[in-house]
């Protein structure tokens, strides 16, 4: 295990994963997995395709069901919640950001943004899912459909969206898989942004520049933690030495 | 306030779909609110037969009774209130070269009483009874109208006693007849003055057995206990000389009942239809839910992965088809008022009525809470489906898999490629398909039970006039003496 730039954690975990174990059919997806999520990181799940990423950002969301083991969120059991309470769960301590924007076809990008932020109780919604819109450089389409706008415009908004309740911890899938590379620059540097002011972020890519934003990358391979790489809080000028870092890290690991 | 954005978009989307639901609700209600209008109002009648002096049985007694002494008779009994007398004539009548097929009654005018309520001449309304009928004239039922085609101005002429000894009367305008009024019955009433009613007797009374109207009158019976028709017959029957003279006697409840036959036939016929629109609503309502759920698969996954819940989502979809459902009912509850005027209007020269349109409130808030309970519940119950929507299969791209079902039997293969296509698209949709058949069925059915109806009753009811009337038969036979009916069977043979 490597570990570098330790001071960056706050004092206890959001989020912990107690073996959370997850199988499909017979096929077992993750086993013997201990891993703490801890409040203020930007922690990266990357591993080869079919490793199990994604099916643990959402097993560590409560989203997706386990087979065994639990998952624990500021030390309360979440597994097996009942649906009214993992709603409210959702609706104010998590923010989920998909591959596909995964926005509401029928509502324009500001009613996606706000219908979130009432689903939260979130006070002032409007003023805030405005501000928001305005923050993610969307705010001049905000009365389109998600269908009228162009997959980074409908991305940003979806991270917007997922802001918008303040949330404890915000879960990213792949967030720049379905887009080119000046829109997923611009939505990683609005992550590493919404980070450099105390965001918790949980994101899973298999992209190396993406994984550069993270203080924290975990290696997963055949559902299991291999390794874990600490680095210290992402500066631009640094890109150069992080990414020859996590390359020498991944290399070693066989990716 | 989620809720309220969800809904407005979600009426934006799908208004196709809810158009149809506020369209057949309208109807519904139109149609509901039309017939329980007209059915609660329908106490009318019974106001009429109690303005026109009528008891609990009624005897119309003819020939040579003393209605004076046999009123007398009958009041002494213990049972007995009160009998009130109201003279008459039976005579027969012809109308526009029409001769009646049964016989009519000119029933002696009495101004004081006001026992009739009178139309206007156009028959938009009422108007003040007329302080006395001139001699000459006579006032008739509106029914005449459409039975006879009668209007105000035509000559209709009574056959008092052979050789030509007709009283003719000119038709001055038209009354409410509660007892005789419908088209459904061939008795007919008409309202003389004092000097036609006793030339027409004079002329009876003159002509000797040459006479063909008789003299008559009704004898209103009230008891003063509370007795059943049947019971109140039976004493009059053993206890006074009633029966000799009575030609015929109905309770008030029969009168009612017969006078009102066709309006409650309607009704129950515009009632099933009621109730088929309801349940078209249902089917339709059910094919809409689950056609919204599955278009909607994909964004209800979305909102539950920020926080709402099937509760949440259950509810904006109760409150889309609500709002068509409440809308329709609302707009349905509007036209029942002019549509039930016209109803009314339209059936007062076959009902001779002139049924009252007033709004039953506490039946309409009855009915129609029940029916937005049944919608409600069935909309509620139907959106359960929402439930089985997984945030997780719509992240994954699964909801396709998941809202289609499972797969049809029919494999595709080169050959008949469009017919199994066809196939597969009626056994995908088999659940719609066949709700749609039952809609078909059912709409055929009442359409098809209208045409019945139309049949069995005839222009102006006439065939179920003629159903119950014996004297529509190919020959009637009436025996007086000791003759038995076999020997009256053995002479008509």
């Amino acid at each position: 295990m490597t570990q570098e730039g330790g001071g960056l954690r706050d004092e206890g975990n959001d989020t912990q994963g107690q073996k959370p174990d997850k199988k499909y059919g017979e096929t077992p997806v993750l086993q013997d997995i201990d891993v703490d999520i801890y409040a203020g990181d930007f922690t990266v799940i990357m591993g080869s395709s079919g490793a199990g990423k994604s099916t643990l950002l959402y097993c560590l969301s409560g989203m997706d069901s386990l087979t065994g083991g639990e998952v624990f969120f500021k030390n309360q059991p979440i597994t097996g919640l009942r649906e009214r309470k993992m709603a409210a769960l959702r609706a104010k301590e998590f923010g989920f950001v998909f591959q596909q924007t995964h926005l509401v076809s029928n509502l324009s990008l500001f009613e996606n943004v706000a219908v979130a932020g009432y689903a939260g109780k979130s006070a002032d919604v409007n003023a805030l899912a405005h501000a928001l819109l305005e923050q993610m450089n969307v705010a001049s389409a905000k009365n389109r459909l998600p269908n009228q706008v162009s997959g980074g415009e409908a991305q940003r908004a979806a991270i917007a969206r997922a802001m918008i309740n303040k949330p404890a911890l915000l879960f990213a899938d792949e967030p720049t898989g379905a887009l080119n590379k000046s829109n997923s620059q611009e939505v990683m540097n609005l992550l590493t942004g919404l980070n450099a002011q105390g965001q918790s972020i949980l994101m899973v890519t298999h992209d190396l520049r993406a994984a550069l934003r993270g203080n924290r990358l975990l290696y997963l391979e055949d559902g299991k933690i291999l390794d874990e790489l600490g680095l210290p809080t992402y500066r631009a000028e640094d890109e150069k030495e992080r990414e020859t870092k996590i390359s020498r890290w991944l290399s070693e690991l066989g990716w | 306030m989620e809720k309220r954005i969800l809904i407005r978009a979600g009426l934006k989307r799908h208004w196709g779909a809810l158009l149809g639901i506020f369209l057949l609700i309208t109807l519904t209600a139109t149609v509901t609110g039309t017939v329980l209008t007209l059915w609660a109002n329908a106490a009318h009648e019974e106001t009429g037969l109690t303005q026109a002096g009528f008891g609990a049985l009624t005897a119309w007694v003819s020939g040579e009774a003393d209605t004076e002494s046999l009123s007398t008779e009958i009041t002494n009994l213990d049972e007995i209130g009160k009998v009130e007398t109201q003279l008459l004539v039976f005579t027969n009548y012809t109308a526009l070269g029409q001769e009646s097929d049964s016989e009519g009654q000119l029933i002696l005018y009495e101004p004081e009483r006001e026992r009739y309520r009178f139309f206007a001449d156009d028959l938009s309304g009422y108007q003040p009874a007329p302080e006395n009928i001139r001699p000459g004239e006579v006032y008739v039922s509106p029914s005449l109208l459409s039975t006879f085609g009668l209007s105000i101005g035509d000559e209709i002429t009574f056959p008092i006693a052979r050789s030509g000894r007709d009283m003719a009367l000119t038709v001055a305008g038209f009354y409410e007849d509660p007892v005789m009024g419908s088209s459904m019955i061939g008795m007919k009433g008409f309202l003389v003055c004092e000097s036609d009613y006793r030339a027409a007797l004079n002329t009876i009374e003159s002509s000797g057995i040459d006479a063909l109207a008789r003299n008559g009158a009704m004898l209103h019976i009230f008891p003063s206990a509370d007795l059943l028709a049947t019971e109140l017959s039976a004493i009059l029957n053993e206890r006074t000389g009633l029966a000799d003279f009575t030609e015929f006697s109905h309770s008030r409840k029969a009168i009612s009942g017969f006078m009102l036959v066709l309006q409650n036939a309607f009704s129950a016929l515009f009632l099933a239809f009621a109730v088929v629109l309801l349940i078209a609503v249902l089917v339709i309502a059910g094919h809409s839910i689950s056609a919204t759920i599955r278009v909607e698969y994909k964004n209800m996954g979305i909102l539950k992965t920020i926080g709402l819940t099937t509760a949440d989502l259950r509810m904006v979809l109760l409150v889309q088809y609500g709002i068509a459902i409440l809308v329709g009912l609302v707009l349905g509850l509007l036209l029942t008022v002019p549509i039930s005027s016209v109803v009314s209007a339209a059936t007062l020269t076959t009902t001779g009525l002139r049924i009252p349109t007033v709004l039953p409130i506490g039946l309409f808030a009855l009915c129609f809470s029940d029916i937005i309970l049944l919608l409600g519940g069935f909309i509620y119950w139907r959106a359960g489906k929402i439930g089985t929507i997984s945030p997780m299969r719509v992240i994954r791209g699964e909801m396709e898999a998941a809202s289609l079902g499972s797969s049809p039997a029919v494999q595709i293969t080169e050959k008949t490629l469009p017919l199994r296509l066809a196939m597969r698209q009626l056994l995908t949709g088999r659940r719609m398909y066949l709700g749609t058949l039952a809609v078909a069925v059912l709409l055929s059915f009442f359409a098809a039970m209208i045409g019945c109806m139309g049949a069995w009753l005839g222009p102006d009811g006439k065939g179920m006039m003629d159903a119950f009337n014996p004297a529509d038969h190919d020959i009637g036979v009436q025996m007086f003496g000791e003759s038995s009916i076999k020997q009256a069977a053995e002479i008509v043979r």
